[in-house]
């Protein structure tokens, strides 16, 4: 089926819908204009709230890591002084043997090249 | 003075362990302007529910009523002292800082009536993660997306009647549609607020309350409408009842193309009438062929036996032009409802029509889209919304199509724009806002469109119900042309950079 006799003229439409196309158009841009600043400043506020509530989660991570930090100094002062000694010497030697071994490695090889 | 916020626990399990984790989550935030209030689980009963905190007179804890008597959630509201309220249950954890931001956002904006934030529980992936969309009213129609935090004005929520045993198990959605059917001061925060210690419970007793919810909702706008169950559990699809059928003319541009699907080579114009023909519920519908100038007679003319007086066809001259072809069909359309329609679809499911029918008799509603998928199954458009850059894209574009949790494949979503590749609009809409743009010949013309509409004040609102198969690759190609995107910057730029309809936190 053709279209009927009742549909708008062909020209008289696309013209009525181009200029209200560009009507909505320019009417959009004025008001992109008039309130670009308050949406960007609702932005903000959401900003400003999302990092109020990142500053808290941060606060109670120090919070939780100073504890954790107290806890352990807490611990270590409960540890008796030889034993003390004696971790302290565990975490020590194995750096003293291997200064000891590449000393032992260099003075070999000095030998070896001097007369 | 900064804001306060009254806590509400939902009566149930309020065993001390979970009360005091409730507690110590509120006592975290650094801003201590917040009460809790509580029942004691038995009339008599004592503070016992929170025995360490007898000393804090921001513990308000309650004795339960006599059985008969006032709903203790009820109650509670009305002993609420603090500005605004939230609902949440025993064992619920405000995250650091939550609150703080949520009375940070007051603060700057006292005006806020309603405002919530997103929220997660343990779940596989991200199905415990639910960023949320910013105020989306047929989003809420169908969906309790607002959860927690949800934090209303008192004074308002006192006002609406809220919180009402009838609801119960559904008395935070209908607390939500109660209070945005009154206010438009409505925002979405996007930080994780809550964390629960499971999922909402969604089951038989939750569907039931929130139908009522929902239907109170429908009475209260004076909709005449019927509800169902959605795909997604919890999730419902709102009915509205369709006055008087009227009659749908479905555009179809058409170059009578061919192509290869499931196998065999078929005209895909062909293909998608038969498939309205033999698959389509909804009776009250035309069709109108926009062919191009150089378009296959042959490919159309066994049609014109099918459709008989229900085919109208028009020729456009020309360069292929998209909008163009869409604003011919609509000149010699009968209809007070246009559905343009890719030639390369075909429907899938049978009340998909009168699906999107009964979503455009909303009057807020000025675009309907559905969804599509590839000839594949994965999805190919359940709604357009921006990209971290400024650019429209698919939502969830290429997934796997299956019940997505938080309902964007089974309810209806408000977005930013529907894919012209099948889109329903009001006749008057569409002369209102003066067409489809023919600066835009190929892309975004329906992004432009919906963007137009939405400065008429109305919706645009995608229905997943109503699905139809899109054959794409068939389609032109897609890359968009840089006086396309100018264009979309120069009048949408600031409109899609602040697209309330994506959660920028979850996809920058």
């Amino acid at each position: 089926m053709s279209p009927d006799a009742g549909t708008p003229p062909f020209q008289e439409w696309h013209a009525a819908l181009r200029d209200r196309d560009t009507a909505v158009h320019s009417a959009q841009d004025e008001r992109t204009r008039r309130e670009a600043v308050e949406v960007l400043e609702l932005r903000t506020v959401a900003m400003n709230a999302e990092l109020r509530a990142l500053v808290g989660a941060i606060r109670l991570r120090d919070q939780l890591l100073n504890e954790q930090r107290v806890a352990l100094a807490e611990r270590h002062e409960l540890i008796p002084g030889p034993t003390r000694d004696l971790l302290r010497e565990a975490r020590i030697r194995p750096l003293r043997e291997a200064a000891r071994r590449v000393r032992r490695v260099a003075g070999r090889a000095v030998r070896r090249v001097l007369p | 003075m900064s804001p306060t916020v009254s806590i509400l626990l939902l009566p149930g399990d309020v065993s001390p362990g979970s009360v005091l984790r409730t507690l110590e989550s509120l006592e975290r935030q650094r801003d201590p302007a917040w009460e809790l209030l509580l029942y004691t689980a038995e009339p008599g009963a004592t503070r016992e529910t929170c025995p360490d905190h007898d000393a804090d007179p921001r513990v308000r804890v309650l004795e339960a009523p006599e059985p008969g008597g006032t709903d203790p959630l009820e109650a509670a509201l009305g002993a609420a002292r603090g500005d605004y309220i939230a609902v949440l249950e025993a064992g619920d954890e405000i995250e650091p800082g939550g609150l703080d931001g949520c009375l940070q956002f007051f603060s700057e904006r006292p005006e806020t009536d309603v405002l919530y934030t997103d929220e997660q529980w343990p779940g596989v992936g991200a199905e415990g993660i639910f960023t949320k969309p910013g105020f989306s009213p047929h989003y809420l129609e169908g969906f309790p997306y607002t959860g927690r935090l949800c934090l209303v004005r008192t004074t308002l929520a006192r006002e609406v009647g809220a919180l009402r045993p009838e609801a119960r198990g559904a008395e935070e959605w209908d607390l939500a549609l109660r209070a945005t059917d009154r206010t438009t001061r409505v925002s979405h925060l996007p930080i994780v607020a809550v964390s629960r210690p499971h999922a909402p419970v969604r089951d038989e007793r939750t569907l039931a309350a929130g139908m009522f919810a929902v239907s109170e909702h429908l009475k209260r706008h004076g909709v005449p409408a019927a509800l169902e169950p959605a795909e997604v559990p919890g999730g419902l699809l709102v009915w509205r009842e369709i006055q008087d059928a009227p009659l749908v003319s479905i555009i179809i541009p058409t170059l009578g193309g061919r192509r290869e699907v499931r196998g065999q080579e078929i005209v895909l114009v062909q293909n998608c009438v038969r498939s309205i023909i033999e698959s389509t519920t909804y009776p009250h519908w035309e069709i109108v062929l926009v062919l191009s100038a150089r378009a296959d007679p042959a490919a159309v003319a066994p049609l014109e036996e099918l459709l008989g007086a229900r085919l109208i066809t028009t020729t456009v001259e020309g360069p292929f032009n998209f909008s163009h072809s869409v604003n011919e069909g609509a000149r010699v359309a009968h209809g007070s409802l246009l559905l343009l329609l890719n030639d390369d679809t075909e429907v899938i499911e049978p009340r998909w029509l009168e699906r999107m029918v009964s979503v455009a008799q909303d009057p807020t509603v000025g675009a309907v889209g559905a969804r599509l998928s590839f000839e594949d199954g994965r999805i190919q458009h359940v709604g357009v919304l921006a990209n971290d850059a400024g650019y429209p894209i698919h939502a969830l574009g290429s997934e796997e199509d299956q019940v997505a949790p938080f309902g964007q494949t089974s309810v209806d979503m408000d977005y930013l724009a529907v894919t012209g590749a099948a889109l329903m609009t009001p006749r008057a809409v569409f002369e209102q806002v003066g067409g489809f743009t023919t600066e835009l010949p190929l892309n975004f013309n329906d992004v432009d469109y919906c963007l137009k509409v939405a400065t008429i004040g109305r919706d645009v609102v995608v229905t997943p119900f109503a699905r139809l198969y899109h054959f794409e690759s068939s389609s032109r190609g897609h890359a968009s042309e840089p006086y396309e995107i100018e264009f979309l910057a120069r009048h949408w730029g600031l409109r899609i950079s602040v697209d309330r309809h994506v959660n920028y936190r979850s996809t920058r």
